[in-house]
Protein backbone atom coordinates (compact mmCIF):
# COMPACT_ATOMS: atom_id res chain seq x y z
CA UNK A 1 0.00 0.00 0.00
CA UNK A 2 1.76 3.64 -1.07
CA UNK A 3 1.35 5.98 2.03
CA UNK A 4 -1.24 8.04 0.52
CA UNK A 5 -3.47 4.79 1.14
CA UNK A 6 -1.99 3.93 4.40
CA UNK A 7 -5.00 5.55 6.84
CA UNK A 8 -3.40 8.23 9.26
CA UNK A 9 -2.47 7.00 12.68
CA UNK A 10 -2.32 9.29 15.80
CA UNK A 11 0.57 9.73 17.23
CA UNK A 12 1.23 8.46 20.86
CA UNK A 13 0.98 11.20 23.00
CA UNK A 14 3.98 12.49 24.51
CA UNK A 15 2.55 12.95 28.04
CA UNK A 16 4.89 12.04 31.11
CA UNK A 17 2.66 8.76 32.39
CA UNK A 18 3.08 7.22 28.66
CA UNK A 19 6.07 7.57 28.16
CA UNK A 20 7.87 4.50 26.68
CA UNK A 21 4.29 3.33 25.90
CA UNK A 22 4.27 1.33 21.85
CA UNK A 23 1.05 1.36 19.86
CA UNK A 24 -0.13 -2.20 19.25
CA UNK A 25 -3.44 -1.32 17.07
CA UNK A 26 -5.89 0.68 19.69
CA UNK A 27 -3.95 -0.21 22.54
CA UNK A 28 -0.97 1.65 24.51
CA UNK A 29 1.46 -1.22 25.77
CA UNK A 30 3.47 -0.06 28.50
CA UNK A 31 7.02 -0.66 28.22
CA UNK A 32 7.78 -3.46 30.65
CA UNK A 33 4.79 -5.73 29.34
CA UNK A 34 6.05 -5.56 25.98
CA UNK A 35 8.42 -8.39 26.95
CA UNK A 36 6.26 -11.63 25.19
CA UNK A 37 7.64 -13.14 28.55
CA UNK A 38 5.92 -11.08 30.81
CA UNK A 39 3.48 -13.01 33.45
CA UNK A 40 2.27 -11.62 36.96
CA UNK A 41 2.30 -13.71 39.75
CA UNK A 42 0.52 -12.57 42.58
CA UNK A 43 2.04 -12.67 45.97
CA UNK A 44 -1.36 -12.84 48.47
CA UNK A 45 -2.64 -15.30 45.93
CA UNK A 46 0.13 -17.99 45.07
CA UNK A 47 3.31 -17.07 47.80
CA UNK A 48 1.35 -16.33 50.86
CA UNK A 49 -0.10 -19.24 51.45
CA UNK A 50 2.89 -21.46 50.82
CA UNK A 51 4.87 -19.23 53.25
CA UNK A 52 2.56 -18.35 56.40
CA UNK A 53 3.74 -21.41 57.98
CA UNK A 54 6.97 -19.48 58.91
CA UNK A 55 5.06 -16.68 60.16
CA UNK A 56 3.42 -18.62 62.53
CA UNK A 57 6.31 -19.84 64.10
CA UNK A 58 8.32 -16.98 64.01
CA UNK A 59 5.33 -15.89 66.23
CA UNK A 60 6.03 -18.93 68.69
CA UNK A 61 8.87 -19.46 68.80
CA UNK A 62 10.08 -15.51 68.87
CA UNK A 63 12.12 -14.00 65.96
CA UNK A 64 15.56 -15.13 67.02
CA UNK A 65 14.38 -18.68 67.61
CA UNK A 66 12.24 -19.17 64.55
CA UNK A 67 14.17 -18.06 62.20
CA UNK A 68 16.78 -20.64 63.47
CA UNK A 69 14.28 -23.41 63.73
CA UNK A 70 13.17 -22.91 60.46
CA UNK A 71 16.46 -22.23 58.76
CA UNK A 72 17.77 -25.53 60.44
CA UNK A 73 14.86 -27.48 59.41
CA UNK A 74 14.68 -26.62 56.29
CA UNK A 75 18.55 -27.35 55.93
CA UNK A 76 17.98 -31.03 57.38
CA UNK A 77 14.86 -31.63 54.33
CA UNK A 78 17.28 -30.32 51.80
CA UNK A 79 19.52 -33.23 53.14
CA UNK A 80 17.44 -35.74 52.55
CA UNK A 81 15.90 -34.29 49.21
CA UNK A 82 17.61 -31.96 47.60
CA UNK A 83 15.15 -31.11 44.78
CA UNK A 84 12.19 -30.41 46.49
CA UNK A 85 10.99 -27.09 47.73
CA UNK A 86 10.58 -27.61 50.93
CA UNK A 87 9.64 -24.30 51.66
CA UNK A 88 6.81 -24.57 50.09
CA UNK A 89 3.82 -25.90 52.86
CA UNK A 90 2.70 -27.81 50.04
CA UNK A 91 5.89 -29.86 49.80
CA UNK A 92 5.61 -30.29 53.08
CA UNK A 93 2.40 -32.12 53.16
CA UNK A 94 3.09 -33.49 50.70
CA UNK A 95 6.34 -34.98 51.46
CA UNK A 96 5.02 -36.20 55.38
CA UNK A 97 6.30 -39.68 55.39
CA UNK A 98 9.78 -38.12 54.46
CA UNK A 99 9.72 -35.75 57.45
CA UNK A 100 10.73 -38.46 60.46
CA UNK A 101 13.93 -39.04 58.32
CA UNK A 102 15.11 -35.91 57.99
CA UNK A 103 14.43 -34.18 60.75
CA UNK A 104 14.44 -35.21 64.75
CA UNK A 105 11.87 -35.79 66.96
CA UNK A 106 12.59 -32.54 68.49
CA UNK A 107 12.57 -30.56 65.44
CA UNK A 108 9.09 -32.24 64.25
CA UNK A 109 8.02 -30.92 67.79
CA UNK A 110 9.16 -27.23 66.96
CA UNK A 111 7.88 -26.87 63.78
CA UNK A 112 4.47 -28.66 64.89
CA UNK A 113 2.59 -26.29 66.17
CA UNK A 114 2.02 -24.60 62.74
CA UNK A 115 1.11 -27.19 60.73
CA UNK A 116 -1.16 -28.32 63.62
CA UNK A 117 -2.53 -25.12 63.35
CA UNK A 118 -3.49 -24.86 59.47
CA UNK A 119 -4.48 -28.76 59.73
CA UNK A 120 -7.00 -28.05 62.39
CA UNK A 121 -7.88 -24.25 60.46
CA UNK A 122 -7.89 -25.87 56.68
CA UNK A 123 -8.30 -29.71 56.90
CA UNK A 124 -6.15 -30.55 54.62
CA UNK A 125 -4.01 -34.03 53.96
CA UNK A 126 -0.87 -35.03 54.86
CA UNK A 127 -0.32 -33.02 58.42
CA UNK A 128 -1.41 -36.12 60.56
CA UNK A 129 1.54 -36.28 62.39
CA UNK A 130 1.13 -32.28 63.71
CA UNK A 131 -0.65 -32.24 66.68
CA UNK A 132 -1.65 -29.53 69.42
CA UNK A 133 -3.30 -29.56 72.49
CA UNK A 134 -5.42 -26.23 71.00
CA UNK A 135 -8.90 -27.36 69.43
CA UNK A 136 -9.92 -25.78 65.70
CA UNK A 137 -11.43 -22.47 67.40
CA UNK A 138 -8.06 -21.57 68.76
CA UNK A 139 -6.12 -22.58 65.77
CA UNK A 140 -8.52 -20.31 63.72
CA UNK A 141 -7.78 -17.78 65.64
CA UNK A 142 -3.67 -18.07 65.61
CA UNK A 143 -4.78 -17.50 61.55
CA UNK A 144 -6.35 -14.78 61.95
CA UNK A 145 -3.35 -13.24 63.88
CA UNK A 146 -0.86 -14.76 61.51
CA UNK A 147 -2.78 -13.47 58.50
CA UNK A 148 -3.30 -10.02 59.97
CA UNK A 149 -0.20 -9.36 60.69
CA UNK A 150 1.75 -11.49 57.73
CA UNK A 151 -0.49 -10.51 54.56
CA UNK A 152 0.95 -7.26 53.48
CA UNK A 153 4.15 -7.49 51.21
CA UNK A 154 5.55 -4.23 51.39
CA UNK A 155 5.47 -4.60 55.45
CA UNK A 156 8.20 -5.86 57.83
CA UNK A 157 6.54 -9.49 58.89
CA UNK A 158 5.93 -9.96 55.30
CA UNK A 159 9.79 -9.31 54.64
CA UNK A 160 10.96 -11.40 57.70
CA UNK A 161 9.06 -14.69 56.34
CA UNK A 162 11.12 -14.02 53.08
CA UNK A 163 14.44 -13.61 54.79
CA UNK A 164 14.04 -16.28 56.65
CA UNK A 165 13.65 -18.36 53.52
CA UNK A 166 16.38 -16.44 51.75
CA UNK A 167 18.40 -17.00 54.47
CA UNK A 168 17.60 -20.75 55.02
CA UNK A 169 18.54 -21.35 50.56
CA UNK A 170 21.79 -19.75 51.52
CA UNK A 171 23.07 -21.32 54.18
CA UNK A 172 22.04 -24.73 52.59
CA UNK A 173 23.57 -23.43 49.22
CA UNK A 174 20.52 -23.98 47.78
CA UNK A 175 20.74 -19.78 46.73
CA UNK A 176 23.96 -17.98 46.01
CA UNK A 177 24.70 -14.51 45.58
CA UNK A 178 27.55 -12.49 43.36
CA UNK A 179 30.11 -10.43 45.77
CA UNK A 180 28.26 -7.65 47.49
CA UNK A 181 25.08 -8.59 46.37
CA UNK A 182 23.46 -10.46 49.56
CA UNK A 183 20.60 -9.07 50.83
CA UNK A 184 21.10 -6.62 54.03
CA UNK A 185 18.45 -8.97 55.95
CA UNK A 186 19.74 -7.55 59.05
CA UNK A 187 18.43 -4.21 58.47
CA UNK A 188 14.71 -5.62 57.59
CA UNK A 189 14.59 -6.82 61.06
CA UNK A 190 16.78 -4.67 63.23
CA UNK A 191 16.77 -0.81 61.48
CA UNK A 192 13.27 -0.88 59.43
CA UNK A 193 11.96 2.24 58.01
CA UNK A 194 15.40 3.40 57.23
CA UNK A 195 17.24 3.17 53.77
CA UNK A 196 19.27 0.19 54.09
CA UNK A 197 16.24 -2.00 55.31
CA UNK A 198 14.56 -0.11 52.32
CA UNK A 199 16.59 -1.49 49.78
CA UNK A 200 16.86 -4.58 51.56
CA UNK A 201 13.12 -5.33 51.44
CA UNK A 202 13.33 -4.73 47.57
CA UNK A 203 15.63 -7.08 47.20
CA UNK A 204 14.67 -9.67 49.39
CA UNK A 205 11.13 -9.59 47.35
CA UNK A 206 13.29 -9.57 43.90
CA UNK A 207 15.00 -12.87 45.15
CA UNK A 208 11.49 -14.08 45.89
CA UNK A 209 10.56 -13.52 42.38
CA UNK A 210 13.48 -15.46 41.50
CA UNK A 211 12.21 -18.69 42.55
CA UNK A 212 8.69 -18.61 43.93
CA UNK A 213 7.08 -18.18 40.20
CA UNK A 214 9.07 -20.91 39.03
CA UNK A 215 8.85 -23.59 41.27
CA UNK A 216 5.18 -24.82 41.74
CA UNK A 217 4.75 -28.02 43.05
CA UNK A 218 1.52 -30.01 42.06
CA UNK A 219 -0.82 -28.91 44.62
CA UNK A 220 0.14 -25.74 44.95
CA UNK A 221 -2.71 -24.17 43.20
CA UNK A 222 -5.20 -26.25 44.67
CA UNK A 223 -3.80 -25.29 48.43
CA UNK A 224 -4.23 -21.72 48.03
CA UNK A 225 -7.43 -21.36 46.47
CA UNK A 226 -8.54 -23.55 49.25
CA UNK A 227 -6.55 -21.53 51.91
CA UNK A 228 -8.18 -18.53 50.77
CA UNK A 229 -11.80 -19.91 50.81
CA UNK A 230 -11.88 -21.20 53.45
CA UNK A 231 -10.26 -17.53 55.23
CA UNK A 232 -13.84 -15.90 53.41
CA UNK A 233 -15.47 -18.30 55.44
CA UNK A 234 -13.68 -18.05 58.42
CA UNK A 235 -14.35 -14.54 59.19
CA UNK A 236 -16.80 -11.26 58.15
CA UNK A 237 -16.17 -8.64 55.86
CA UNK A 238 -14.71 -5.53 57.34
CA UNK A 239 -15.28 -1.77 56.56
CA UNK A 240 -14.70 1.74 57.49
CA UNK A 241 -16.52 3.54 59.41
CA UNK A 242 -16.80 6.03 56.55
CA UNK A 243 -18.33 3.26 54.18
CA UNK A 244 -15.11 2.38 52.30
CA UNK B 1 -39.64 29.71 57.82
CA UNK B 2 -38.86 27.60 54.46
CA UNK B 3 -37.97 23.63 55.96
CA UNK B 4 -35.01 22.03 53.79
CA UNK B 5 -36.87 20.45 51.40
CA UNK B 6 -38.75 23.63 50.57
CA UNK B 7 -35.98 25.37 50.03
CA UNK B 8 -34.38 23.06 47.71
CA UNK B 9 -37.82 22.61 45.88
CA UNK B 10 -37.79 26.54 45.44
CA UNK B 11 -33.98 26.06 44.08
CA UNK B 12 -35.44 24.00 41.60
CA UNK B 13 -38.55 25.52 40.77
CA UNK B 14 -36.33 28.93 40.01
CA UNK B 15 -33.85 27.12 37.74
CA UNK B 16 -36.67 25.46 35.53
CA UNK B 17 -38.19 28.83 35.03
CA UNK B 18 -35.10 30.34 33.81
CA UNK B 19 -34.71 27.29 31.60
CA UNK B 20 -37.99 27.51 30.28
CA UNK B 21 -37.65 31.32 29.76
CA UNK B 22 -34.92 30.95 27.96
CA UNK B 23 -35.74 28.41 25.70
CA UNK B 24 -39.52 29.78 24.65
CA UNK B 25 -37.35 33.47 23.68
CA UNK B 26 -35.54 31.79 21.11
CA UNK B 27 -37.96 29.28 20.27
CA UNK B 28 -41.77 31.43 20.00
CA UNK B 29 -40.48 33.32 16.61
CA UNK B 30 -40.15 30.73 13.50
CA UNK B 31 -36.72 31.18 12.43
CA UNK B 32 -37.12 31.86 8.45
CA UNK B 33 -33.67 31.57 7.72
CA UNK B 34 -32.93 32.55 3.57
CA UNK B 35 -35.94 30.42 3.48
CA UNK B 36 -34.32 26.87 2.38
CA UNK B 37 -33.09 26.29 6.27
CA UNK B 38 -36.12 24.39 7.26
CA UNK B 39 -34.00 21.34 8.61
CA UNK B 40 -31.77 23.34 10.20
CA UNK B 41 -33.78 25.90 12.19
CA UNK B 42 -35.86 22.67 13.43
CA UNK B 43 -32.59 20.52 14.36
CA UNK B 44 -31.22 23.72 16.20
CA UNK B 45 -34.41 24.49 17.99
CA UNK B 46 -35.57 20.72 18.98
CA UNK B 47 -31.86 20.16 20.15
CA UNK B 48 -32.09 23.35 22.17
CA UNK B 49 -35.17 22.17 23.53
CA UNK B 50 -34.09 18.61 24.25
CA UNK B 51 -31.11 20.40 26.26
CA UNK B 52 -33.48 22.60 28.02
CA UNK B 53 -35.52 19.28 29.09
CA UNK B 54 -32.07 17.39 30.58
CA UNK B 55 -31.26 20.02 32.37
CA UNK B 56 -34.89 21.00 33.73
CA UNK B 57 -35.24 16.51 34.31
CA UNK B 58 -31.97 16.92 36.60
CA UNK B 59 -32.65 20.55 38.07
CA UNK B 60 -36.33 19.48 39.65
CA UNK B 61 -34.89 15.86 40.63
CA UNK B 62 -32.35 16.45 43.91
CA UNK B 63 -31.98 12.32 44.37
CA UNK B 64 -30.32 11.92 40.89
CA UNK B 65 -27.22 14.26 41.92
CA UNK B 66 -25.42 11.89 42.40
CA UNK B 67 -22.52 10.30 40.80
CA UNK B 68 -25.04 7.53 40.43
CA UNK B 69 -27.34 9.31 38.09
CA UNK B 70 -26.11 12.74 37.13
CA UNK B 71 -23.72 11.68 34.88
CA UNK B 72 -26.05 9.90 32.59
CA UNK B 73 -27.59 13.08 32.15
CA UNK B 74 -24.70 15.30 31.88
CA UNK B 75 -22.91 12.76 29.20
CA UNK B 76 -26.39 13.31 27.13
CA UNK B 77 -26.00 16.91 27.54
CA UNK B 78 -22.14 16.76 26.33
CA UNK B 79 -23.27 14.81 23.35
CA UNK B 80 -25.74 17.07 22.60
CA UNK B 81 -23.73 20.40 22.62
CA UNK B 82 -20.79 17.92 20.73
CA UNK B 83 -23.78 17.69 18.27
CA UNK B 84 -24.92 21.07 17.75
CA UNK B 85 -21.70 22.49 17.30
CA UNK B 86 -20.28 20.28 14.93
CA UNK B 87 -23.25 20.63 13.18
CA UNK B 88 -23.07 24.50 13.12
CA UNK B 89 -19.70 23.52 10.95
CA UNK B 90 -21.97 22.75 7.77
CA UNK B 91 -25.23 23.47 9.28
CA UNK B 92 -27.97 22.65 6.14
CA UNK B 93 -25.87 19.63 5.06
CA UNK B 94 -25.57 17.97 8.61
CA UNK B 95 -28.79 18.94 9.78
CA UNK B 96 -30.46 16.67 6.82
CA UNK B 97 -28.02 13.89 7.51
CA UNK B 98 -28.76 14.18 11.37
CA UNK B 99 -32.27 13.90 10.56
CA UNK B 100 -32.15 11.32 7.79
CA UNK B 101 -30.14 9.35 9.89
CA UNK B 102 -33.18 9.08 12.42
CA UNK B 103 -35.44 8.28 10.44
CA UNK B 104 -33.78 5.78 8.80
CA UNK B 105 -33.02 4.76 12.36
CA UNK B 106 -36.34 4.23 12.94
CA UNK B 107 -37.17 2.20 10.01
CA UNK B 108 -34.90 -0.32 10.78
CA UNK B 109 -36.50 -0.73 14.01
CA UNK B 110 -40.16 -0.47 12.13
CA UNK B 111 -38.43 -3.14 9.98
CA UNK B 112 -37.58 -5.38 12.21
CA UNK B 113 -41.02 -4.96 14.18
CA UNK B 114 -42.40 -6.34 11.22
CA UNK B 115 -39.90 -9.47 10.83
CA UNK B 116 -40.92 -10.51 14.16
CA UNK B 117 -45.20 -10.03 12.91
CA UNK B 118 -43.80 -12.07 9.67
CA UNK B 119 -42.30 -14.58 11.83
CA UNK B 120 -45.24 -15.75 13.84
CA UNK B 121 -45.48 -13.33 16.65
CA UNK B 122 -48.64 -12.15 17.47
CA UNK B 123 -49.21 -9.40 19.41
CA UNK B 124 -51.31 -6.11 18.28
CA UNK B 125 -49.50 -3.83 20.50
CA UNK B 126 -46.55 -4.78 18.18
CA UNK B 127 -49.17 -3.78 15.00
CA UNK B 128 -50.25 -0.68 16.10
CA UNK B 129 -45.70 0.39 17.08
CA UNK B 130 -45.54 -0.07 13.11
CA UNK B 131 -48.26 1.70 12.15
CA UNK B 132 -47.61 4.40 14.53
CA UNK B 133 -43.81 4.73 13.29
CA UNK B 134 -44.41 4.59 9.87
CA UNK B 135 -46.59 7.25 10.13
CA UNK B 136 -44.35 9.71 11.93
CA UNK B 137 -41.63 8.54 9.61
CA UNK B 138 -43.81 9.73 6.49
CA UNK B 139 -44.51 12.57 8.03
CA UNK B 140 -41.28 13.74 6.93
CA UNK B 141 -40.46 11.33 4.21
CA UNK B 142 -41.86 8.31 2.10
CA UNK B 143 -40.24 5.52 3.71
CA UNK B 144 -39.16 4.55 0.21
CA UNK B 145 -36.82 7.49 0.31
CA UNK B 146 -35.38 6.93 3.69
CA UNK B 147 -31.54 5.21 3.52
CA UNK B 148 -30.44 3.20 6.60
CA UNK B 149 -27.22 3.81 8.02
CA UNK B 150 -25.82 1.22 10.14
CA UNK B 151 -22.55 3.42 11.46
CA UNK B 152 -22.86 6.90 12.94
CA UNK B 153 -24.82 9.62 11.58
CA UNK B 154 -21.52 11.53 11.45
CA UNK B 155 -19.24 9.34 9.87
CA UNK B 156 -16.55 10.15 12.24
CA UNK B 157 -15.99 9.61 16.23
CA UNK B 158 -16.62 12.15 18.52
CA UNK B 159 -13.27 12.50 19.37
CA UNK B 160 -12.70 13.63 16.14
CA UNK B 161 -16.14 15.56 16.21
CA UNK B 162 -14.35 17.80 19.10
CA UNK B 163 -11.41 17.81 17.36
CA UNK B 164 -13.43 19.33 14.79
CA UNK B 165 -15.11 22.17 16.84
CA UNK B 166 -11.80 23.40 18.06
CA UNK B 167 -12.67 21.81 21.50
CA UNK B 168 -10.37 18.64 22.15
CA UNK B 169 -10.78 19.15 26.08
CA UNK B 170 -14.39 18.80 25.62
CA UNK B 171 -14.28 15.26 24.95
CA UNK B 172 -10.72 14.75 27.12
CA UNK B 173 -12.40 16.07 30.73
CA UNK B 174 -16.13 16.14 30.15
CA UNK B 175 -17.27 13.55 27.59
CA UNK B 176 -14.71 10.77 28.76
CA UNK B 177 -15.25 10.88 32.77
CA UNK B 178 -19.05 10.46 32.20
CA UNK B 179 -19.06 8.33 29.50
CA UNK B 180 -17.67 5.61 32.11
CA UNK B 181 -20.87 6.11 34.19
CA UNK B 182 -23.05 5.73 31.00
CA UNK B 183 -21.31 2.37 30.04
CA UNK B 184 -21.31 1.16 33.65
CA UNK B 185 -17.39 0.79 32.84
CA UNK B 186 -14.98 -0.07 36.05
CA UNK B 187 -13.50 3.15 36.80
CA UNK B 188 -17.11 4.01 37.64
CA UNK B 189 -18.77 0.85 39.04
CA UNK B 190 -15.07 0.98 40.96
CA UNK B 191 -15.47 4.02 42.55
CA UNK B 192 -19.40 4.03 42.69
CA UNK B 193 -20.44 0.69 43.62
CA UNK B 194 -17.69 -1.50 44.99
CA UNK B 195 -16.57 -1.43 48.60
CA UNK B 196 -13.25 -2.79 50.17
CA UNK B 197 -13.35 -5.17 52.79
CA UNK B 198 -10.81 -4.07 55.01
CA UNK B 199 -10.50 -7.88 56.56
CA UNK B 200 -6.83 -9.30 55.43
CA UNK B 201 -8.41 -12.59 55.54
CA UNK B 202 -10.53 -11.92 52.29
CA UNK B 203 -7.39 -11.07 50.34
CA UNK B 204 -8.84 -7.03 50.12
CA UNK B 205 -12.22 -8.29 48.16
CA UNK B 206 -14.39 -5.45 47.27
CA UNK B 207 -18.50 -5.89 47.74
CA UNK B 208 -20.97 -4.63 46.24
CA UNK B 209 -22.66 -1.34 47.06
CA UNK B 210 -24.30 1.79 46.68
CA UNK B 211 -22.61 4.28 47.86
CA UNK B 212 -24.41 6.75 49.67
CA UNK B 213 -23.85 10.54 49.10
CA UNK B 214 -26.00 13.70 49.76
CA UNK B 215 -27.08 15.15 46.48
CA UNK B 216 -24.26 17.26 44.61
CA UNK B 217 -25.32 20.68 43.65
CA UNK B 218 -22.41 21.09 41.23
CA UNK B 219 -24.19 18.66 38.82
CA UNK B 220 -27.12 21.06 38.85
CA UNK B 221 -24.21 23.76 37.65
CA UNK B 222 -22.87 21.46 34.95
CA UNK B 223 -26.17 21.27 33.52
CA UNK B 224 -26.89 24.73 33.65
CA UNK B 225 -22.96 25.34 31.91
CA UNK B 226 -23.97 22.89 29.08
CA UNK B 227 -27.03 24.53 28.45
CA UNK B 228 -25.81 27.67 28.53
CA UNK B 229 -23.51 26.72 25.90
CA UNK B 230 -25.71 25.45 23.37
CA UNK B 231 -27.85 28.73 24.16
CA UNK B 232 -24.87 30.50 23.54
CA UNK B 233 -24.05 28.61 20.35
CA UNK B 234 -27.89 29.17 19.12
CA UNK B 235 -27.77 32.40 19.84
CA UNK B 236 -24.27 33.15 17.63
CA UNK B 237 -25.50 31.28 14.83
CA UNK B 238 -28.97 33.09 14.81
CA UNK B 239 -27.35 36.50 15.85
CA UNK B 240 -30.00 36.37 18.60
CA UNK B 241 -29.18 38.76 21.93
CA UNK B 242 -31.25 37.37 24.99
CA UNK B 243 -32.43 40.04 27.57
CA UNK B 244 -32.95 37.10 30.24
CA UNK B 245 -30.15 35.76 32.92
CA UNK B 246 -28.56 33.08 31.51
CA UNK B 247 -28.76 29.52 33.25
CA UNK B 248 -25.62 30.43 34.97
CA UNK B 249 -26.54 33.60 36.19
CA UNK B 250 -29.83 31.61 36.87
CA UNK B 251 -28.11 29.17 39.22
CA UNK B 252 -25.87 31.85 40.97
CA UNK B 253 -28.80 33.33 42.10
CA UNK B 254 -30.94 30.44 43.09
CA UNK B 255 -28.12 29.00 44.96
CA UNK B 256 -27.88 32.34 47.15
CA UNK B 257 -31.11 32.12 47.69
CA UNK B 258 -31.14 28.58 48.78
CA UNK B 259 -27.91 28.94 50.83
CA UNK B 260 -29.62 31.47 53.13
CA UNK B 261 -32.74 29.12 53.17
CA UNK B 262 -30.36 26.55 54.01
CA UNK B 263 -28.52 28.34 56.66
CA UNK B 264 -31.22 30.12 58.52
CA UNK B 265 -32.13 29.06 61.94
CA UNK B 266 -35.27 27.93 62.95
CA UNK B 267 -37.67 30.25 64.49
CA UNK B 268 -37.67 29.30 68.29
CA UNK B 269 -40.20 27.33 69.99
CA UNK B 270 -42.66 29.50 72.40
Amino acid sequence: MTQRGKKRRRSVPSYPILDGHIRNKKKLIPPILSFSETTFISSIDLIFPEIVWVGILLDWHGLRDGIDIVSKALQKLWGIREKTNWYRFTEIAAHAADLPQALEEDDLSDIEIAFATLRMAYDWPGLDWANSHEDASEAQKRINTTVRKYWNRFEQPYLTILSTLIYSMAISGRMKFAKGTVPDIEAIVSDWGSDRAEKAACSVRACSMAFFPHDTSENAEAWCKHFWRRNYQMSGCEYHDNGD
Amino acid sequence: MTTEIEAVTQFAARLCQNFSENLEERTIDFRAGDGFETGVNTVLSALLARQSALAMGLAESPPTWSGHIAPLILRSMIDLLITFRWILLEPRQRAQEYINYGLGTEKLLTANYQEKIETGYEGADVRRIIEANLAWIESQQFQMFVAVNFGSWTGVSVRKMCDEIGDPDLYKFSYVPFSACVHNMWNHVGKWNARLCRNPLHKQHMVGTVVEVWPIVDFVFRACKYLELVLTEFDRYYDHTSTLPSPIAGFNSAIETLSKAWNSDPPEES
